[in-house]
């Protein structure tokens, strides 16, 4: 029995090295570090495979370039973290407009809502890139202060919709 | 060893196994008031109502003048985004006077009294047919007083 483990590990000793040891260990603690980035819902824990769709397409689990982030619960629009910018600062080129659409969103950690003002980058072609349609609290058409279909490029220069930022103005009351 | 250990435990804290999602760090709260104008007003009219030249109204240092006027304290409850606005007459009163006292308290008429309820219910469903030609002609009257408001 030990000259068969003896002659065993002299020969993993033989083929393999302590690096390639260390390299293993590595990817496998990498990939349990990995495994949140899956598409899972980490407020219910309820995975989305069913459902998944292109507008879903990017970083789904609840980062800033997934609709289901939820600073986006009453978001119509092209991200801009998937754009160029990032959820609070146009991308290059653009212009943000001086108006915004005002919504309110709940957080879901510490269950308060919050007051999130859309803002429209305008100034260049579309971005095409991580459409998301959310519409918590929206009206139609008609009430225009309150109706996110609505390009919100008004009073800037640019009229042509880029993508959409989302900032956070306060804790609602 | 130590190294690849090490590594993998930041890489866990950075992908937030142990972190979760931070709560925002804004936790400013308004008041009632002006949680009415954040939610429905600051949108156009800008976070101190400095509004948009030539795309909507400014109130800041304007909007009282209107009290000045005959039909101005009607007209400002009668312009679209309030008469059209989701808010209840209360909730109109409530945010008007706020909006006046916040923005325009200069310019308001020493005798100046709060909207109530009851008077938002009597002017809100009187439509503006043609609001430049009101918004114009109310003009000329400050005007005659030596007071110059934008024209939109």
């Amino acid at each position: 029995m030990d000259g068969i483990v003896e002659r065993l590990t002299r020969r993993v000793a033989q083929r393999t090295s302590r690096r390639s040891f260390l390299v293993r260990l590595g990817k496998l603690a990498l990939g349990g570090a990995m495994l949140p980035l899956l598409p899972i819902d980490r407020v219910t824990g309820k995975a989305h495979a069913q459902g998944y769709n292109e507008e879903h397409a990017a970083g789904e689990g609840g980062g800033e370039t997934s609709c289901d982030y939820w600073r986006y619960c009453a978001f119509d629009g092209f991200l801009c973290s998937c754009c160029g910018g990032s959820i609070t600062e146009c991308p290059a080129g653009t212009v943000a407009s001086p108006t915004a659409w005002v919504g309110t969103c709940k957080h879901p950690s510490d269950g308060r809502a919050y007051i999130v003002a859309y803002r429209d980058c305008c100034g260049k072609a579309q971005c095409d890139r991580c459409m998301c349609d959310n519409n918590q609290g929206e009206m139609p058409i008609y009430r225009t202060q309150l109706n996110n279909d609505t390009v919100w490029c008004f009073g800037s220069r640019e009229m042509t919709y880029h993508c959409t930022t989302a900032v956070i103005l306060g804790e609602k009351v | 060893m130590k190294g690849a250990l090490a590594f993998a435990f930041l890489s866990m804290i950075a992908t937030g196994v142990f972190a979760g999602e931070h709560p925002p760090l804004s936790h400013d709260k308004f008041s009632a008031p002006a949680q009415l104008y954040v939610m429905n007003c600051w949108g156009c009219h800008q976070p101190h109502g400095e509004g948009i030249a030539g795309a909507v109204p400014r109130l800041k240092d304007t909007v009282g003048y209107f009290l000045q006027v005959p039909g101005g304290r009607e007209y400002l409850i009668e312009v679209p985004g309030v008469a059209g606005s989701s808010l209840s007459n209360a909730q109109v009163a409530q945010v008007m006077n706020w909006m006046l006292s916040a923005f325009s308290s200069d310019q308001l008429p020493t005798d100046f009294k709060p909207y109530t309820e009851a008077e938002v219910a009597k002017y809100r469903p009187h439509q503006l047919n043609n609001i430049g030609v009101v918004r114009a002609r109310l003009a000329s009257q400050l005007a005659a007083q030596g007071i110059k408001i934008p024209s939109d």
